[in-house]
């Protein structure tokens, strides 16, 4: 291919100008109207462009729900028309040349089986609602919509397809798997940033470019939004993170303020779009604003511009989610606390399906600075495909840092990689060539990196040299599957020191010779080294710092260890990976100020002869009352020292409480004070929980019963419902908090696996009440003894009784009343 | 679809007030590190906030032959272009009673508020109340800045602007958003509406004004139109969303 295939311009503009209204569906006027569809077409086909667009860019179930004209009306008119325009237009004039379609596979010859030179690209647009996390449509139901649109364009005889406008990097990856599974087509994806380099959704241009190549789309580049002179740096930026063909298709500059026309005139435009003539793009056209004279000026251009043949691969590699880009060279620190082994706490939030303490352990992770994540949910009892879903839906809404699904279960891997926007890390592969056959074509279809395990069914080699051939055995069928080495990560194993003493040093010798001999990454489970000896910390700092410089650069540790933490930074700073010691600097600089202060702060308390600091003479009521956290908890544990912690519970932090609730109730306090009151008793709680199951005395039980609550079916708000259990748990109630939009099936399993005597419904909209009343009445049916308390704003007594509720809770208060009649 | 510069729209200390009226604030006594809490957790909506708005203005026919009453006298009634046939009930004919144009606007504080929240809720539920309060303060002020920047606009012109009505005021159903959405194109600034009618970013707004030659009386909402009547909880507290 010597020069850009040329692309059609807007078809919006161009049907206001004959006549379309704004709010009308285009589908629903090309129907009506189908000549004015192929008049536009042909007049861009006269001006130039090789391929043009259907007018389907809303041709999806969603978008034409109640406008009269089903899917496969409003594409199979589309597709007439198309076909029509280019039948028309090259009757008109013939012995044009053919262009050259070389970068999409097959085009070529379905184009001279039909008998024409020009293509037909089905436009798939975005279906208009957010995916989850960001709204609440499913990736599933957006993915339906999608193939149902593209199945009607490959029936009706489209080339290829084209998913353009898009901003949110699930909804993307959605219509391409839908374009890849429901057709044979080629698929070209175009997506629209802003200035700063993301898209609405925040998703980066490096994560786009990524997670479409690594879904095998065949071109990608950007379109509308931006003027050509404003898009030119972000094409700049996708094609380092990118082998595959570019598409440029800008808007006529930016509108103006005041009249929202575009700025750019034809001539302009092509100007602007000429300074693209060194940067090798394979497709270019027009968006918002343009029209066939901006067309014809940027095929004269185009016509003079770099081969997009000869665009050199100089990709970066990483991986990401939508919004967050990690990029290969130097050490990236995996965390590993998502995972349940060992984990009593963990197991139970996954059994009870409490995503909350899960995504908290995550943010604690983020926080702690690890730059990907590894979630492994295999809990006995726990249907882990189910789980690793269910978990990953909740990590997308608060979790930035790109994942690595950890799992033996082909199906679990397959599942997350299938939902995850973004590209992930499938932890683990090994030698073994049935988990081989299995996994690769997997890893190839989502694009995904892997961590390489060096054994196979037979075990573990003990010696390096073992270790390295099962390495290479893996690294040599992952090349024939077309996975190169620069996408896997080599986990030479790490055994426990203090059981088999050798191993330590087999392991830094695969691993040196691995990161010298190949292109690949190497990673390693390091805590295990120390597993068995006292003061752990060392033996596996040393161990980190030791396989970093034999190359380790995906350590898999504990980000919330400080020195473990510590460690890597200075690695950086030796390695040289640190530029200036800029990262380590500002790492420390705060760290000495810390000490200075820690230190003036124990002399202080030194003085007051207590480390209570300003508690002096406080009662916890005080301190709970003012939402004093430390000092609740310092006076918790002064009151342990006479009393039991069930006492201390009863006699000081329930009525402590009971007094916040009441000067709540008087207008005293106002929210926030009502929630720092919880939060300071919540410190003490804590403490008190600790102790007894440090104490692992399984006798006490300082719970006072189980309620199950959450925000019903369609209904997103979940603030409200989060006050509640955060003061319902300081009433030492142990509370399933099953999030928000959640099913009623989910409810009620929670009620019934649970036992839980109360459940709380709470509901902000008016249009999701009625979810509420039929939860309620699937939860009276599957556990008649269960009480019912719902609230929200939307929410009235009167409502409440007659959807048979027991409890109307018109704020936290409430409903620690109801907790207590029900559960005491 | 025109746009207005809002990106520079931020909260300031005088705006505490308001985010502390969100939570139900009465005058309660609070601690000096409650107040810093607040600062904090202002200044992260500040700094997360991306504000943008836009609008389109159009015109709007006088039926002479029927009088509907405006917010001081009766006016030729309003009659809506095809495109906003969606904007029905009678409440929304009132506050464009008189008028000669309809000005649809739009406006957001994006996305990162949303994650913020989020966040916040698992880690630290006071900080996500008072950031979910400060995210309304700040779109407020945003569509505040908005109508301002409008109304500067038309009164060179010799023209007045009345206030704000959004779909869920009064009679105007709230399923009116998608309409709204479709005809304003609103995911130019990065809004959708979900099959509920909800909008993602949470912290948007879409709005009605009317432009009309004549000076028009600031119309006060009120609570016997208002939807969220039965269950509002700044009547609950005792004092109107409008003051």
């Amino acid at each position: 291919m010597s020069k850009p295939l040329i692309l059609d311009g807007a078809m919006g503009t161009m049907l206001q100008a004959a006549g379309l209204r704004p709010g009308e569906h285009p589908e629903v006027f090309g129907c009506q109207h189908p000549d004015v569809i192929t008049e536009i077409e042909k007049k861009y086909l006269a001006a130039g462009s090789d391929v043009i667009y259907t007018n389907t860019f809303g041709a999806n179930s969603k978008k034409l729900q109640g406008c009269g004209i089903t899917v496969d009306e409003a594409v199979k008119c589309a597709l007439a028309s198309a076909e029509k325009a280019v039948t028309e237009h090259e009757a008109a004039t013939t012995g044009q040349p053919t262009p050259d379609f070389s970068i999409f596979k097959g085009l070529k010859e379905r184009l001279s089986e039909k008998g024409r030179h020009h293509a037909i690209a089905l436009d798939v647009g975005p279906i208009g609602e957010l995916l989850e996390p960001l709204g609440t449509v499913t990736f599933e139901d957006a993915y339906a919509a999608y193939a149902e649109e593209i199945e009607a364009g490959a029936r009706y005889g489209a080339d290829l397809i084209v998913i353009e406008t898009f901003t949110d990097l699930s909804d993307a990856r959605a219509a391409v798997l839908a374009a890849k599974e429901h057709s044979d087509l080629p698929v070209a994806v175009t997506m629209t940033f802003e200035e700063s380099g993301r898209t609405f959704t925040g998703t980066t241009i490096a994560s786009f470019a990524m997670a479409m190549e690594g879904l095998g789309a065949d071109a990608v580049g950007i379109n509308c939004s931006l003027g050509p002179e404003e898009i030119r740096p972000l094409i700049e930026e996708m094609e380092d993170w990118t082998s595959l063909p570019i598409i440029v298709k800008p808007n006529a500059g930016l509108p103006d303020p005041k009249t929202g026309e575009y700025r750019l005139k034809a001539a302009d435009f092509a100007a602007q779009m000429n300074k693209y003539s060194d940067l090798s793009i394979a497709l270019a056209g027009g968006c918002c604003g343009t029209d066939p004279e901006y067309i014809r000026l940027l095929s004269d251009t185009a016509a003079k511009w770099a081969d997009p043949g000869k665009r050199p691969d100089r990709r970066k590699r990483g991986v990401c989610s939508p919004s967050n880009v990690c990029e290969f060279g130097g050490v990236r620190v995996i965390g590993e606390r998502l995972n349940p082994t060992g984990k009593k706490k963990f197991q139970q939030a996954l059994l009870e399906h409490d995503m909350g303490y899960i995504c908290k352990v995550a943010l604690q992770e983020e926080e702690a600075g690890a730059d990907i994540l590894d979630v492994n949910v295999g809990v006995p009892g726990g249907d882990e495909k189910e789980l690793m879903v269910e978990v990953l839906r909740a990590l997308l809404g608060v979790i930035s840092l790109p994942l690595q699904f950890d799992s033996r279960d082909p199906e679990t891997i397959e599942a997350a990689l299938r939902l995850y926007p973004g590209r992930a890390i499938v932890n683990s592969i090994n030698a073994d060539d049935a988990t081989l056959d299995r996994m690769l074509p997997v890893i190839k279809k989502y694009g995904a990196a892997s961590i390489v395990l060096c054994l196979d069914e037979d075990g573990i080699p003990t010696d390096a040299r073992g270790r390295i051939e099962k390495a290479e055995h893996v690294i040599d069928r992952c090349a024939q599957e077309g996975i190169g080495p620069e996408d896997l990560l080599v986990d030479c194993l790490t055994l426990t020191v203090s059981a088999q003493q050798d191993q330590a040093r087999e392991t830094l010798k695969a691993l040196r010779y691995i990161t010298e001999h190949h292109h690949t990454h190497a990673s390693l489970g390091v805590s295990n080294i120390s597993f068995g000896l006292p003061a752990r910390k060392h033996i596996t700092e040393s161990f980190l710092v030791q396989a970093m410089a034999c190359g380790l650069d995906f350590p898999i540790i504990n980000p919330n260890q400080l020195e473990m933490m510590d460690a890597v930074a200075s690695f950086k700073v030796l390695s040289g990976e640190d530029a200036n010691c800029a990262s380590y600097i500002e790492r420390f600089a705060d760290r000495v100020e810390e000490k200075a202060v820690e230190k003036k702060k124990s002399a202080a308390s030194g003085n007051a002869g207590s480390n209570a600091g300003s508690a002096g003479d406080m009662t916890i009521e005080h301190a709970v009352l003012k939402g004093l956290k430390d000092e609740t908890r310092v006076l918790a544990e002064k009151a342990l020292l006479t009393m039991s912690e069930e006492e201390v519970i009863n006699k000081e932090l329930i009525p402590a409480l009971d007094v916040v609730g009441e000067q709540y109730e008087k207008g005293i306090l106002f929210l926030p004070q009502l929630i720092s009151s919880a939060n300071a008793a919540t410190a003490a709680f804590d403490m008190i929980k600790e102790r007894i199951s440090a104490r692992n005395a399984g006798g006490v039980n300082i719970s006072r019963g189980t309620i199950v609550i959450c925000t019903v079916k369609g209904d997103i708000h979940d603030i409200g419902k989060n006050i509640v259990k955060v003061v319902l748990e300081n009433y030492g109630y142990h509370m399933i908090d099953l999030g928000k939009d959640v099913p009623v099936e989910k409810v009620v399993d929670a009620v019934k696996s649970s036992g839980a005597r109360l459940l709380g419904l709470s509901a902000l909209m008016t249009t999701t009440l009625p979810a509420m009343k039929e939860t309620i009445e699937a939860v009276r049916s599957a556990s008649p003894d269960t009480k019912v308390m719902v609230g929200g704003a939307v929410v009235t007594p009167e409502y409440a009784a007659e959807i048979g509720a027991d409890f109307y809770c018109g704020d936290a208060r409430d409903s620690v009343k109801a907790a207590q009649e029900v559960l005491g | 679809m025109p746009v207005i510069d809002v990106s520079d729209v931020k909260l300031s200390d005088g705006d505490r007030n308001e985010v502390l009226r969100y939570l139900g604030y009465q005058g309660q006594t609070i601690s000096q590190d409650l107040m810093d809490t607040f600062s904090e957790c202002m200044e992260s909506v500040n700094d997360a906030a991306q504000p943008k708005a836009l609008y389109n203005i159009y015109d709007l026919h006088q039926d002479e032959d029927h009088l509907t009453p405006g917010p001081d006298r009766k006016y030729p009634a309003a009659v809506f272009p095809d495109e906003l046939s969606f904007l029905s009930g009678n409440d929304i004919k009132v506050h464009l009673a008189g008028c000669t144009q309809a000005v649809l606007m739009a406006a957001t504080i994006g996305l990162r508020q949303d994650m913020m929240t989020r966040q916040q809720s698992l880690m630290d539920p006071l900080r996500s109340v008072i950031i979910d309060s400060a995210g309304s303060v700040l779109v407020e002020a945003v569509c505040d800045t908005a109508e301002a920047v409008l109304r500067s606009r038309l009164s060179e012109q010799g023209l007045f602007l009345t206030s704000r009505f959004s779909p869920g005021y009064g009679d105007l159903p709230l399923d009116a958003q998608q309409k709204f959405s479709e005809v304003l194109e609103i995911r130019r600034i990065g809004i959708s509406v979900s099959a509920d009618f909800l909008m993602t970013p949470r912290k948007s707004v879409t709005a009605v004004l009317g432009i009309a030659h004549h000076p028009v009386k600031k119309n006060q909402r009120s609570c016997d139109s208002c939807n969220l009547k039965g269950a509002c909880r700044f009547r609950r507290m005792g004092f109107f969303c409008s003051e």
